[in-house]
């Protein structure tokens, strides 16, 4: 081990065997090097990422508005980065928003740089925007202003921005109706759903980071600011900068509960936000008014019913219903996501009956008990943590919950329960208890516990099971997941039971037998679910959407002859369902489109794959911008032409799509060699031998620095370069990688075939060098392993060698 | 698969340091595991994330035939385990950001239902294997204990036992390797 990094780790080691407070005169007893870097891999004491928790439920508090003292100098017409300031536009809390306008003419755009008084932590800042720039970067929104770019200048770090003109939400829906009031909300909280589906919270959303403007037909529209960057500035994540400040952030008038409760924003705490902002455009007045001291405002925010809005302006009521659903005090009583917001005031756009209802007696007299209520997110993440395997996985178990939430009559009582069997969780706080082992054990003994006590309550107890057998899915343990899916459907059979959830129930058996590949079962359950859909939900209903797509998912793996056909026409149904209820546009239309092209590409009806693969593609484009969803969309159909023949169209589709992984994921990043590799495919189809071998190279070299050595990638690209040189008449260069190639798939088991290729090609490279006895060996070896054209050519060189 | 006789063989050989008898554990192992999670998920749908615990110890009574394994082939078993799991985790991840490519089971994936960001996770994995070659190049059995804790699930005491060195140098390792790591993903992206 190298003796620098043995010296830090046992600095570390100690310092972390003490209490924070007694840290620091420990590290002034260590040599200034090695203290440097213990102190900055203590700050990732904090962090949160892949190994440990979720994205969306990072360590935080507060937001933007902090009392800072120092005012900054005038910046207008000096150089930031590449920026020449304009002027300022903005006095934020935080720092200054600017016009700038891109000095150095690369491009010709303006933006909005927040510059970041001097005062605050430059270099955690920076760390965090380093932290989160991918994934800000990757958030593309037509209702969303971009994060462009961040840096440092004289100490401050600045933060360059989309600029957006418009008046903040309040002030720009003045002159407009209620109708037109709740379509804008509809569309900020639509931008909002989609933020969350990539992972990010805003945290932070108010009137003023919500801007009205008009667009060219004269419609107003919304856009939001400053998404995810209260993450990025919030000092309050860097625990020095406020022990040694002792400053303390200010409570904010649009802080919610939890927030001012100081525990970490989740997805929830901007449906509140949504909450306020509806509250306060419908009704021009706040719920919270920022009036008396600081603990007066923190007492109603935590304590008080808002008003109903319509006691400020004259307000149907079932927009008070709305806007308190969202306002509630415990985020799971709150709407389930932005979507279901977005959802219920299309409803009453639409004079339909809304979902959400007045609060109940119970709920008004409740006071919030904090503490008992952190349980849900807060454990959950550490289920996910367990497994710790994606971040996805947050949001999909997150999604189970709020479903359970939302769609059981019980969903208080069963979201109480799942409070209380994370809330005993020993290991609570514990490092150690992100782990998937424990949290398994935990669930098994918890999960029992919580179904079995429900024996006098049947319908909440199959509801209970329904929704640990989607745990057991999420943790991976698909034996258990199949016994409480068994369980709950052979409740609902008892109780005689054919409601929505019980579709649930056979939908999640469905699941199970499809994890343990029982495709004909889980098909079984899915056509059950599917039938169950369709009589408890209204026509059109989302759900029968997803009840159809999971059963065309199945088929194409049930082994039945036109079990594909039915996959593709099911799909179809899938596609149109998806479209009446959310219109052409929708990114759940995208993926149908997506998955219908599978389907019909598996059944080599490539053209019309092509067709719904370019519908994926459009609509992506437009919902995401330039994402690499949007570059995976086009590598794939890109592959597509390809096949068909069309290596011509293929390229600019491929070109395309490197271009954006390499601006949001990083020149060297593996999808990058991906789609590389096959653009040399095509390349070398047109006869652009060159520019093959280039990009073929080029995919070679990141596979070389990303991959293990003697990875069978790795041998497939050479594989490729030999070939391409030996249809170059480049014998002698073709010789070094196949030989390569050749070792590498000899040092594997299995790849038969793979290898057969290689040795053929080099066979063939030796021959044409004139060295035949060489040649030979490799021929006789790959002979076996060869199938079709290639076996009888191969077979009658040898035959020719031989003679 | 081989038969369980010889993966215990071949622990026991490799535990005498026998290096190539090392290497065919490790592709045994990579294969059984690879295999494992290929029934597991490649065709499953949305929930299709690998429980590698659990794939790790079913590799275990697959490949082992407890009555012939030497003393403290377990442990040994896991420690292999959970090299070959972390490839396998990572050939999973590079598979998903590849489409089409050198004979895939797959021509195309489909999107996982109501999951239209299936593809961040695959991204960030690479990511972390990338900083966790460079970490193993600086302190090697740390890196073992993110293999073990991180990619096979093991629990402090599977991978105390697997990697034969105290529960305390478990929490120690891993607590420095995941500041290293997190500062080094950082300062990457």
């Amino acid at each position: 081990m190298d003796p620098a990094w043995t010296e830090i780790k046992a600095g570390l080691a100690e310092a972390l065997d003490r209490p924070p407070p007694d840290r620091a005169a420990y590290l002034d007893t260590l040599d200034p090097a090695v203290r440097a870097e213990v102190q900055a891999l203590l700050r990732e004491e904090q962090s949160d990422g892949l190994l440990e928790r979720p994205l969306t439920t990072g360590a935080f508090v507060g937001g933007l508005a902090h009392e800072l003292e120092d005012e900054p100098g005038p910046l207008e017409g000096h150089r930031v980065g590449p920026y020449l300031v304009q002027e300022r536009v903005g006095l934020g809390g935080m720092g200054d928003v600017y016009r700038a306008r891109r000095a150095d003419g690369l491009f010709d755009r303006e933006v909005a740089l927040k510059v970041v008084r001097s005062g605050a932590d430059t270099e955690a800042v920076l760390q965090r925007f380093a932290a989160e720039r991918l994934i800000l970067g990757r958030l593309r929104h037509p209702g969303i202003a971009r994060l462009l770019d961040a840096g440092i200048e004289d100490d401050r770090p600045w933060l360059a921005m989309d600029f957006v003109e418009g008046q903040p939400i309040t002030e720009g829906t003045t002159a407009l109706t209620i109708r037109e009031r709740v379509e804008l909300l509809v569309g900020v909280a639509e931008a909002v759903h989609t933020a969350h589906q990539s992972l990010v919270v805003h945290r932070d959303l108010k009137p003023s980071n919500v801007l009205v403007s008009r667009d060219s037909s004269g419609r107003p529209r919304a856009m939001l600011l400053d998404f995810g960057i209260a993450k990025i500035l919030d000092p309050e994540t860097d625990p020095d900068l406020t022990v040694v400040d002792g400053r303390r952030p200010m409570t904010r008038t649009y802080a919610a509960p939890e927030q001012v409760r100081g525990e970490p924003p989740t997805t929830a705490t901007d449906v509140y936000g949504l909450g306020l902002l509806l509250y306060e455009v419908l009704s021009s007045t706040r719920p919270f008014p920022d009036e008396g001291s600081r603990t007066q405002l923190e007492g109603a925010i935590l304590n008080d019913d808002p008003p109903p809005p319509s006691t400020a302006a004259p307000l149907d009521r079932d927009l008070d219903t709305i806007c308190l659903k969202a306002l509630r005090k415990e985020p799971t009583e709150r709407y389930a996501s932005a979507e279901a917001f977005a959802t219920d005031l299309r409803r009453w756009l639409a004079d339909e009956p809304i979902t959400a209802r007045p609060p109940s007696a119970r709920y008004r007299t409740r006071k919030f008990i904090s503490r008992h209520r952190v349980g849900v997110a807060a454990a959950l993440g550490a289920v996910i943590v367990g497994i710790g395997l994606t971040a996805v996985y947050a949001t999909s178990l997150a999604r189970e919950r709020d479903r359970a939430r939302t769609e059981a009559e019980s969903a208080a009582q069963v979201a109480e329960l799942m409070t209380e069997m994370f809330d005993r969780d020993p290991f609570a706080g514990d490092a150690e208890r992100l782990d998937s082992m424990t949290v398994r054990t935990f669930l098994v003994q918890r999960g029992a516990e919580a179904v079995d006590g429900l024996a006098d309550q049947p319908v909440l107890q199959a509801r209970m099971a329904t929704l640990l057998s989607h745990l057991y899915g999420q943790l991976g343990d698909y034996d258990r997941a199949f016994t409480y899916a068994e369980r709950s459907v052979a409740l609902h059979d008892s109780l005689r039971l054919a409601t929505a959830q019980t579709g649930e129930a056979h939908s999640a058996l469905g699941n199970a037998y499809n994890f343990r590949g029982e495709y004909a079962e889980a098909e079984a359950q899915y056509r059950r679910a599917l039938a169950l859909a369709e009589v408890t939900h209204e026509t059109g209903h989302p759900n029968i959407a997803q009840a159809v797509n999971n059963l065309a998912y199945v088929l194409p793996d049930v082994d039945r002859e036109n079990a594909i056909i039915e996959a593709i026409s099911l799909g179809r149904r899938a596609l149109s369902l998806y479209i009446n209820a959310f219109g052409e546009d929708h990114l759940d239309v995208a993926q149908a489109h997506n998955n219908l092209g599978a389907y019909l590409y598996s059944n080599d009806q490539n053209e019309e794959a092509a067709t719904h693969y370019a519908r994926a593609l459009a609509i992506r484009e437009e919902s995401l911008g330039d994402h690499p969803l949007v570059a995976n969309t086009q590598s794939n159909l890109a592959n597509l032409l390809h096949e068909q023949g069309d290596a011509e169209g293929a390229i600019p589709l491929f070109e395309a799509a490197i271009q954006t992984y390499r601006e949001l994921l990083g020149a060297e990043h593996p999808s990058v060699s991906t789609a590389l590799y096959g653009m040399g495919e095509a390349l070398e189809d047109l006869g652009r031998l060159s520019d093959a071998e280039a990009a073929l190279l080029g995919s070679l070299a990141i596979d070389r620095a990303t991959l293990p050595a003697g990875h069978p990638y790795i041998a497939d690209g050479l594989v490729s370069i030999g070939q391409l040189r030996l249809k170059a008449g480049r014998f002698s260069e073709a010789e070094v990688p196949l030989r390569e190639a050749v070792a590498i798939h000899r040092q594997r088991e299995g790849y038969e075939n793979d290898r057969a290729t290689a040795e053929t090609a080099l066979g063939k490279c030796l021959l044409e060098l004139g060295r035949r006895g060489e040649a030979i060996p490799f021929f006789r070896a790959a002979l076996p392993h060869l199938e079709g054209e290639e076996q009888m050519e191969v077979r009658s060189l040898l035959a020719r060698l031989d003679a | 698969m081989p038969p369980a006789g010889d993966v215990t063989a071949l622990l026991a050989e490799s535990k005498d340091g026998d290096t190539s008898a090392a290497d065919r554990l490790l592709a045994a192992v990579y294969d059984e595991l690879h295999r494992l999670a290929q029934i597991h998920r490649s065709r499953s749908r949305k929930d299709a994330t690998l429980n590698t615990t659990a794939l790790v110890h079913e590799a275990y009574l697959k490949l082992i035939d407890g009555d012939r394994l030497p003393f403290d082939g377990r442990a040994h078993f896991f420690a292999a385990a959970a090299r070959a799991m972390r490839q396998v985790i990572v050939d999973d991840a590079r598979k998903r950001n590849r489409v089409k490519r050198g004979g895939g089971d797959r021509p195309t994936s489909l999107d996982r239902v109501g999951e239209p960001m299936a593809d961040e996770p695959a991204t960030e994995i690479l990511a972390l294997d990338e900083a966790l070659k460079r970490f193993e190049a600086l302190d090697p059995r740390a890196a073992r204990v993110v293999e073990c804790r991180y990619f096979a699930g093991l629990t402090v005491e599977e991978t105390a036992e697997a990697l034969s060195i105290s529960p305390t140098t478990v929490k120690r390792e891993w607590a420095a390797a995941r500041a290293w790591l997190y500062r080094a993903l950082a300062e990457g992206s």
